[in-house]
């Protein structure tokens, strides 16, 4: 624990019978920490009886950002039926989940996800003290299928070795990446799904403050990538998206075909957790990049990535536009094309900057690839809107 | 009459289990700034007597109070009785009662201690121990700590007292109503959701008890508690309603023994208290 935190264990039984001894050595201790954060460390306490509870409230009066870790269901119970969740923090033991032997069947910015057993799946999360963005995707979650939006809620947090994961129940789920794969007849389907469902995200209005502004995030990533370019094209790259206007319609934010998810008969839309609002524009870049963008230096990136070439790739991306569109002009699908173009690179270079691309042979020609392409396409354009 | 803003209905002093006399309570009450309180002994009326005999008339208002240990077939109960005449029969004879129950359980007690273990105290001790209103496990557990069997209370509790196993007798809880409302006084249950101190008891059993009590004349329930949290508090503002008690509210407060504060007990600002606390005042106020 960090320096001004102490954690102090809470051990076997706490009830009459030594509620005052306990009740005084807890109390030494708090008084040799004076000033320091309080974690009760409820692993390995077996019961608790009112005695106990009634320390522990007396014990919050002093110290009102005194939480409890790791409570068994049953120690939880006894907090949930006497209130104490709802004026403390509480946070249950995490049950240990392995993911080892277990199947991939997702990957996005934050996680990745596996399938634990038939009808469970558990995403693991990248950042080890995850429990925040654990939070902040079961809320977005909800608030997306609130919205109508249908998707997976997780039911459980568990603990996967150093990290955390939350669990979904998935059953007899197969990805979209998947079916492309393993079924190219299928890719017309697919597609009609696909642009199905990103309709009915881009449709839903969602009420103000609930999620992050993707212009916000867009104008962070042309903030960075604008000292990679040219000048004149650094600051007009600001302004393009300075210039979208403010939009309240739901985006993804990493939508792509191993976000999908057919179970049953019914699509699902999973990894919730870089839902925002904003202009389609900035969810057709991510688009873009999930299928090309990503690829386009090294074309086996998509095959290990979603399973599927980059032929595959390019047309489910290309027909994906055009059914988007409803509008099959060439002329038109080019130039949402190139506007989605803009935002991809404009994060790819970041992205790949920040990761050290600038240090290897590879990473470098593949930033100036697409440093030459996004110099080009913002000489062409004078909106990123369409 | 005072205007009554902080008030603190359930206190020990050294009658029973608490460290404080009766006048080092009201001095202390006065001193925190209580408007009202009630000194509440298990199973004894003595300190309140001792607080009404040292009353000015400036002094914070005050209530004779009483908690009783009950038992019967379906659990262990607290129950609180207020403003009953501490002079009349009934109350003192409920007192009688649980005091020759209590003398029966220490006497055995000693008895087994000696027996079994061969813990011995000079006679003096003993009758200073049996001429106590409220002698139990605690008083015992000290004196084994002062005569060096034991190290702690505690030890000596869990270790030698508690290894006697007896059924002991107790006032049954429709003994204990009777007897305060017989008194002139207004039974309550004490801090219902934690039973006689150290079980939980919620949602229907709660409701069962409350059904059983109330058909003996229980009038109230203690909702206003140190060890309560918001929501154990709603549940017993809730069943006030169903059962149309009166509510209360009161500490536990037992000087050094528990580091319970007087006046803790969660009562909101004047202006949030619900009806049936001001019911309760305007019923024991004049």
């Amino acid at each position: 624990m960090t320096d001004n935190t102490i954690t102090i264990p809470l051990q076997g039984r706490i009830s009459s019978d030594n509620a005052a001894s306990v009740e005084q050595e807890l109390t030494d201790r708090l008084a040799e920490n004076e000033g320091a954060g309080i974690i009760f460390d409820a692993s390995s306490l077996e019961y608790i009886s009112s005695a106990g509870l009634r320390i522990i409230l007396r014990l919050k009066k002093n110290h009102p950002d005194l939480k409890i870790i790791n409570a068994s269901p049953e120690i939880y119970d006894i907090f949930e039926m006497t209130g104490f969740t709802e004026m403390m923090t509480v946070e249950r033991a995490y049950r240990e989940v392995s993911i080892e032997g277990c199947e991939e069947i997702g990957r996005g910015a934050n996680g990745t996800i596996y399938r634990i057993d038939k009808d469970n799946v558990v995403k693991v999360f990248n950042n080890p003290d995850a429990l925040e963005d654990i939070k902040h995707e079961r809320e977005v979650a909800k608030l997306a299928l609130i919205l109508g939006i249908p998707t997976a809620i997780s039911y459980d947090v568990v603990k996967v070795g150093n990290s955390y994961g939350s669990v979904y129940e998935l059953l007899n789920a197969r990805s979209f990446s998947k079916i492309l794969a393993g079924d190219p007849d299928k890719l017309d389907w697919c597609v009609k799904e696909f642009v199905d469902m990103l309709r009915k995200i881009h449709s839903t209005v969602v009420p103000e403050g609930k999620l992050p502004d993707m212009k916000e995030t867009a104008i962070k990533w042309a903030g960075f990538t604008k000292d990679y370019l040219p000048d004149a094209a650094g600051t007009k790259l600001l302004d393009l998206i300075n210039a979208v206007p403010h939009d309240d319609h739901m985006i993804h934010g990493d939508y792509h075909t191993k976000n999908l998810e057919l179970q049953n008969d019914e699509v699902l839309l999973i990894d919730m957790d870089t839902l925002a609002v904003g202009h389609p524009i900035f969810e057709l870049g991510s688009i873009y990049n999930a299928f090309i963008g990503f690829s386009e230096y090294d074309e086996e990136h998509i095959l290990k990535f979603q399973g599927f070439d980059q032929q595959t790739a390019n047309t489910f991306w290309k027909k994906t536009l055009a059914m988007y569109l409803e509008d099959g002009s060439e002329e038109r699908i080019r130039e949402v094309e190139d506007k989605a173009r803009i935002i991809g690179y404009t994060r790819l270079i970041r992205r790949s900057v920040r990761r050290g691309g600038l240090e290897s042979e590879a990473g470098r020609a593949e930033i100036d690839l697409w440093k030459g392409e996004l110099n080009e396409l913002l000489a062409s354009y004078d909106t990123l809107l369409f | 009459m005072r205007d009554i803003e902080l008030i603190d209905l359930h206190m020990h002093s050294v009658v029973s289990d608490g460290t404080d006399t009766p006048e080092e309570i009201l001095s202390k009450v006065k001193s925190c700034g209580i408007d009202m309180f009630s000194v509440t002994d298990h199973d004894a009326v003595a300190g309140c007597c001792t607080v009404l005999g040292n009353l000015a008339p400036d002094d914070p208002a005050f209530i004779t109070g009483v908690e009783f240990s009950c038992k019967d077939d379906h659990g262990k109960y607290h129950i609180l009785g207020y403003n009953y005449d501490p002079d009349a029969q009934p109350i003192n004879d409920v007192v009688a009662l649980g005091h020759g129950y209590r003398m029966r359980k220490v006497n055995a007690r000693l008895d087994f201690l000696k027996e079994n273990f061969g813990f011995d105290f000079p006679k003096e001790e003993i009758d200073a121990l049996l001429a106590l209103q409220n002698p139990g496990k605690p008083h015992i557990g000290n004196l084994m700590v002062k005569y060096g069997y034991v190290s702690s209370k505690e030890d000596a509790i869990n270790n030698y007292i508690n290894k006697l196993h007896f059924k002991s007798d107790y006032v049954r809880p429709e003994e204990a109503i009777t007897g305060i409302l017989e008194s002139g006084g207004i039974p309550v249950l004490a801090h219902p959701s934690y039973g006689s101190g150290d079980q939980l008891i919620l949602g229907d059993e709660m409701d069962a008890r409350l059904q059983r009590l109330t058909g003996f004349g229980l009038q109230g329930v203690e909702a206003f508690y140190s060890g309560f949290t918001p929501k154990l508090c709603k549940q017993m503002l809730d069943f006030a309603d169903k059962y149309d008690l009166y509510v209360t509210a009161g500490s536990d407060y037992h000087g050094k023994n528990k580091l319970i504060e007087l006046g803790d007990n969660n009562l909101p600002d004047k202006s949030d208290w619900p009806d049936r606390l001001t019911a309760f005042l305007n019923a024991v106020i004049p």
